[in-house]
């Protein structure tokens, strides 16, 4: 082995260097070039952030609570309320009994019981009664058709609200003024008086509830 | 910076480097560490890389002979190391495993780049000034310590690309001749014919300017 065999075993084994080396070739990696391979270490083995299912804004707590308070006053204040059917029921006057007897739909209606049972009590009483008690019988129909008036106009609606309202029975000449004071004096012509009587009454207490009447 | 200013780094790595070369790093001590980031521990990492990125850098640097391509395929070898650390399996030493994927890196780059390792010329050698400022300030050893460099790197830009790369691995490593044939591909006996030559070469180039 030679000499040169020798020092390059040496220089193999690091036990003794062929040349000298320069100290300045001992150099290091820039500390920017560290601070990127750390941060990219770190990274790697930075545990996944769980994956939110829903991100809502943040005003959306405040937005979503007052919406709900909202829904549930309304729904509470709806239940405390009547039915709408009833609440919108109109009042009943002796003028929205006049109008609905007025309305055609209703005239082809058929009659109620108590309704029919009034005119059959205006027909007894227009019967020619005796000469005796004219008077009476006169009273007794006015208190008979007032009271057959009253129950179509008022008795029947204010009721229950189960009570249809039924048709009128008011026949056709009562519609018109003028061909109920036709009717009226044909009765008398004819000597029906106790009917034109009634008739004339019931005329007139129609005519004074329609004359006043707010809207009019 | 991650946990560390960038001075406050700086000084711990200078003083692990310089701890490295007085004690012996155990390469089971490497293996465990890099298993040990592999589980998590950034702390393990640190230790390693602190222990590693010298010599790694120097003879990237070496090779590459291009201050930004040291750079650049200095943090691609540790992306590498990173990215594998689950499939690290400590047969072999991480000193083995790391300058593996440096010789690669590097091979792949001049595939990429379309350059010969091999294609240097002595003036290439000069252009590699990426070193740090000097301690000492006086002219005369500045000039003296400087043309020492400059004389050190135009011979080993004169070397053959294999004679250098083994002589770097030597040099830098730390590895055995088998490991660093491992490495390269060749047999020990071709690797240890290739340092031969690369020292010989050295040692005359750097005599001679000497003289």
């Amino acid at each position: 082995m030679t000499g040169s065999d020798d020092e390059f075993e040496d220089f193999l084994n690091r036990r003794k260097p062929v040349f000298r080396r320069p100290p300045d070739e001992m150099f290091e990696p820039p500390a920017e070039l560290d601070r990127v391979v750390l941060r990219q270490a770190r990274e790697a083995i930075k545990p996944p952030e769980p994956m939110k299912v829903f991100s809502a804004p943040r005003w959306s707590m405040p937005i979503a609570l007052a919406a709900t308070l909202v829904l549930a006053f309304t729904i509470i204040f709806r239940a405390g309320m009547p039915p709408a059917g009833q609440a919108s029921k109109p009042e009943l006057t002796v003028q929205n009994a006049a109008e609905r007897s007025e309305s055609p739909a209703a005239a082809a209606a058929p009659a109620p019981r108590e309704l029919t049972a009034s005119r059959d009590a205006i027909a007894d009483v227009a019967q020619p009664a005796p000469a005796a008690e004219p008077a009476a019988a006169r009273g007794k129909a006015d208190s008979t058709t007032r009271q057959a008036g009253a129950s179509a106009s008022m008795g029947a609606p204010a009721r229950t609200a189960s009570v249809p309202v039924l048709a009128d029975p008011t026949p056709e000449w009562r519609r018109d003024p003028k061909s109920w004071q036709a009717e009226i004096q044909r009765l008398r012509d004819a000597g029906d008086n106790a009917r034109a009587d009634a008739e004339a009454a019931e005329f007139k207490r129609q005519q004074r509830a329609f004359a006043v009447s707010p809207d009019r | 910076m991650d946990g560390l200013t960038t001075s406050e780094s700086t000084v711990r790595f200078a003083r692990l480097s310089r701890t490295r070369r007085v004690e012996t790093v155990s390469d089971d001590e490497d293996a465990q560490l890099m298993l040990a980031y592999a589980r998590g521990e950034m702390r393990a990492f640190e230790t390693l890389y602190s222990r590693h990125r010298g010599a790694l850098y120097r003879y990237l640097t070496r090779q590459a002979r291009d201050g930004e391509v040291a750079n650049d395929l200095f943090q691609e070898v540790w992306s590498r190391v990173i990215v594998n650390r689950a499939r690290y399996e400590p047969r072999a030493k991480f000193r083995t495993f790391l300058f593996t994927l440096a010789h690669n890196c590097f091979i792949d780059h001049c595939r990429r780049t379309k350059a010969r390792p091999g294609g240097f010329s002595v003036e290439d050698a000069d252009d590699a000034d990426m070193l740090p400022a000097a301690d000492d300030t006086q002219p005369d050893a500045m000039l003296s310590r400087e043309e020492n460099s400059r004389r050190y790197r135009a011979a080993l830009a004169t070397l053959p690309a294999e004679q250098r790369d083994v002589y770097l691995l030597h040099e830098e490593s730390d590895l055995s001749l088998e490991d660093i044939a491992r490495i390269t591909g060749v047999g020990a006996e071709t690797a240890k014919s290739r340092l031969r030559y690369a020292v010989a070469k050295l040692k005359a180039a750097l005599t001679v300017a000497e003289a």
